[in-house]
């Protein structure tokens, strides 16, 4: 194999590949990246065997053939060789020569053929959605993805393609977040899968662009035809595409129809920006034992107390439109801040039942997000 | 409190506490040489003798059958621990009367906060006369005599008891330096061998030699608590009491079984009646372990151990059980030997949340209210009333011997504290 590739496209590419490698791998080659060159192009693929990130660059090919090198080396080598150009050649013993400017190297490889293979997707995308919307969405969704490994099938993103509409869905079982968008031009069939949370940080990484994203799904030869793959394709104006190809986990997801409440009794609109700082001063206050803040709503007035006998106390007023029963309920502040942040809108509106059924935050978006309140003392 | 005012801690401290206790519990043996014996009879070594017996040299960690060579006219009294537990909570619901801050220490000794009281307080009499009045009536409502130290800092109102045992001392503010400079180092607590050995080589056996050290030589060669060292040979030592209950880091359990046990499954029956005994534990405060550990001691105190780590933090007792019995089947393999002692722990220990979840109540919240109903039962009984399989085990295997169960007398601070107050101190 021999090539010639702008450096600057190389180095792009390397990018956007290299951070799923894990630092530490049980298989050396998983620490490489395979380089395969196809007439006019590379094609650079980088995989954990959870999720791979392949990325085509342009390239002047004299000779085809694929090869695998460390990753991080070659990243750091290319990012600071002089030179417009790389000519990369690889020898039968599969070591790599690497010309740039005045710069000379030669690194060994693994031969191209151990690398794990990517599974094949139909040619047919299920969903297309822009760059911007979906990663928006998983902006909103994926903080309430549980870190807890003993449910997996909660370590991930609920992917549901309907109808040409988009429902992402994350929950760690006291609080989920809802995220819904229109997405066009998809088929009309019906998939649903988890992703996990690891390969939607790596696709919302790559999410850069003005362009589209193009999901594809594979179907597994289970009895049951659930998707064991899921590949989204970022298509930049200008740039070669990203695909990234993820493993599923495997399981139903708890239905979360179930858990949003249907009818609630009160409705509050609080300037969103006013209740972040309230509650990010009131969280100072709190312990890991004391773990909540209490929010009373009485009569156009909220007030947030913090207490934990060990640190001290702090209450925070806050004025609403509110003519409601008193409602007293209790909150770990981190559950209720984290769709604060994500959230643009200047305002947000709480609905609650009564002082232990879950709250509901909404916002002018598509957005839901469902908070069991904590046992008050 | 403003830094006019000078900390005046009280340490008290049971006099021959386990002794004290079996006489407060027998008058009879009033005035007579009276020790406890420990070990699985009560006739292992003695843990606790009073005044009259060690003035016939009788010494703690003795033989007991020794202790009766020396003093045959003397009484061994076999320990009763709960009825220790009992009187130690009455008096410290004495202490507690006297006190904005109490800190209990262990068993038979705590300290009392006494910073400005001789302002109004003892303000028309005198400490020694406001503490023998404590003392007293120690005395004279639960029978047991203990004895007390004042001073500007729990450690040294802890060697003024050492010292002034037994009756009371009082160290006034402003004599610390002249007090302690007669005193060897080793007799404070929290200076062992190690440090002892250290501060020789700097020419410092006594307090007094210690204040004459620079206090930056002390500073480099032991840090803050070189400082600490410095401040305290000076007099200048003066702090605060303060109640500090530090998170639990283990759960675990140490028993000599009651004769050495040859009965292999016996053994097991017994260790995983524990193990779910420690889990109920667990589970009451809310907490989980990852790692559990287990060692086994034989007669000739040989020790075999093992501990397992989970992938992820538990607190079910069928996870634990399970684990458990492998652990035993590895161990016990090729031993042939009886068993004496089973120690278990449970560690590496995390909150559990048993809050409910937007789908309902959670297993960890349904374990809890199970366990801590089991708890309810049985305070409320006086004994057991919820059996597991391996509990209910154990007890028909002990009812085919009728030999009573030592346990360990040892209560942390923690345990103290919590059973005077229950969650109150925790704070939830």
């Amino acid at each position: 194999m021999k090539i010639t590739s702008p450096r600057e496209s190389l180095l792009n590419g390397l990018q956007a590949v290299q951070s799923v490698v894990a630092s530490r791998s049980s298989l050396p080659i998983l620490s490489n990246v395979l380089l395969s060159a196809e007439p006019g192009h590379i094609e650079l693929r980088a995989t954990d065997l959870e999720v791979s990130v392949v990325c085509r660059v342009e390239a002047n090919v004299e000779r085809i053939g694929a090869t695998t090198l460390p990753v991080k080396r070659l990243f750091g080598l290319i990012r600071e060789m002089q030179g417009g150009e790389v000519t990369l050649e690889v020898s039968e013993k599969e070591v790599s020569t690497l010309q740039a400017g005045a710069s000379l190297y030669k690194i060994n490889g693994i031969a191209g053929e151990e690398f794990p293979r990517l599974p094949q997707f139909k040619e047919e995308p299920a969903l297309k959605i822009s760059q911007s919307k979906l990663k928006e969405m998983i902006r909103k969704t994926i903080f309430a993805v549980s870190t807890e490994e003993s449910r997996h099938v909660l370590n991930g993103v609920y992917f549901n393609v309907q109808e040409d509409k988009l429902t992402m869905v994350a929950t760690d079982g006291r609080r989920l977040a809802l995220s819904e968008e229109e997405a066009g031009e998809g088929k009309s069939t019906k998939v649903e899968f988890i992703i996990p949370s690891r390969s939607v940080g790596e696709l919302s990484r790559n999410l850069i662009g003005n362009g589209e994203v193009e999901m594809r799904v594979n179907k597994g030869g289970g009895s049951d035809g659930a998707p064991q793959q899921v590949e989204f394709c970022i298509l930049s104006e200008g740039k070669s595409p990203v695909r990234i190809c993820s493993k599923l986990i495997e399981g139903n997801f708890p239905n979360f129809k179930q858990v949003i409440p249907k009818e609630m009794k009160e409705r509050v609109t609080i300037i969103r920006e006013e209740l972040l700082q309230a509650l990010r001063r009131a969280d100072n206050i709190t312990s890991e034992r004391n773990s909540s803040v209490k929010l009373n709503f009485s009569k156009n007035r909220l007030s947030i107390t913090a207490n934990s006998p060990d640190i001290g106390e702090g209450r925070e007023n806050i004025a609403i439109n509110y003519k409601g029963p008193d409602i007293s309920i209790a909150f770990n502040p981190t559950f209720l801040m984290d769709p604060l942040k994500v959230l643009e809108s200047d305002e947000i509106h709480i609905e609650l039942i009564d002082d232990n059924s879950p709250a509901v935050i909404k916002s002018n978006t598509p957005f839901l997000y469902v908070l069991m309140p904590m046992r008050s003392n | 409190m403003h830094s006019g005012t000078p900390h005046r801690i009280l340490h008290i401290d049971g006099d021959s506490f386990f002794a004290s206790c079996e006489i407060a519990l027998h008058p009879q043996w009033a005035g007579r040489p009276v020790w406890v014996g420990g070990g699985r009879r009560g006739d292992g070594i003695v843990i606790a003798a009073n005044r009259e017996a060690k003035r016939f040299g009788i010494t703690t960690g003795m033989a007991c059958f020794a202790a009766l060579k020396r003093c045959p006219a003397g009484v061994l009294a076999k320990p009763h621990y709960d009825e220790y537990r009992r009187l130690s909570r009455e008096m410290f619901r004495i202490f507690e009367e006297y006190t904005p801050t109490l800190v209990p220490a262990s068993i038979d000794e705590g300290f009392l906060d006494l910073t400005g009281m001789e302002k109004h307080v003892w303000r028309h009499t005198s400490a020694a006369n406001y503490v023998n009045g404590i003392r007293e009536r120690v005395q004279r409502e639960i029978g047991l005599p203990v004895s007390a130290g004042l001073a500007n800092s729990p450690r040294l109102a802890k060697l003024a008891t050492d010292v002034g045992k037994p009756g009371f001392l009082e160290i006034p503010a402003g004599h610390e330096k002249e007090f302690l400079c007669g005193h060897a180092v080793r007799e404070m607590s929290g200076v062992g061998t190690r440090r002892e050995r250290a501060l020789q080589s700097l020419g410092a056996r006594t307090f007094g030699e210690v204040a004459r050290l620079p206090s930056t030589l002390l500073r480099q060669k032991f840090g803050i608590w070189g400082q600490q060292m410095w401040l305290f040979a000076n007099g200048r030592w003066s702090e605060p009491l303060l109640l500090e209950l530090k998170d639990r880091t283990t759960i675990s359990s140490s028993t000599t079984l009651p004769y050495d046990e040859r009965d292999h499954s016996a053994v097991l029956t017994f260790a995983c009646s524990e193990s779910t005994r420690l889990v109920g534990q667990l589970r009451r405060e809310q907490l989980q372990a990852r790692e559990i550990s287990l060692a086994i001691r034989f007669n000739d105190f040989t020790e075999v151990d093992s501990s397992h780590r989970f992938r992820t933090a538990q607190f079910r007792n069928s996870i634990f059980n399970g684990v458990l019995e492998g652990m035993f089947d590895d161990l016990m393999r090729r031993a042939v030997k009886p068993v004496r002692q089973v120690r278990l722990a449970l560690w590496n220990l995390s909150p559990l949340d048993t809050s409910p979840t937007l789908w309902g109540t959670n297993d960890a919240e349904r374990w809890a209210a199970l366990d801590s109903a089991a708890q309810h039962l049985q305070t409320h009984l006086g004994k057991p009333a919820l059996f597991t399989g391996a509990q209910l085990a154990l007890k028909r295997l002990d009812q085919s011997y009728d030999q009573p169960k030592s346990k360990c007398p040892f209560v942390p601070a923690r345990e103290m504290a919590l059973s005077l107050w229950g969650n109150a101190v925790r704070g939830d």
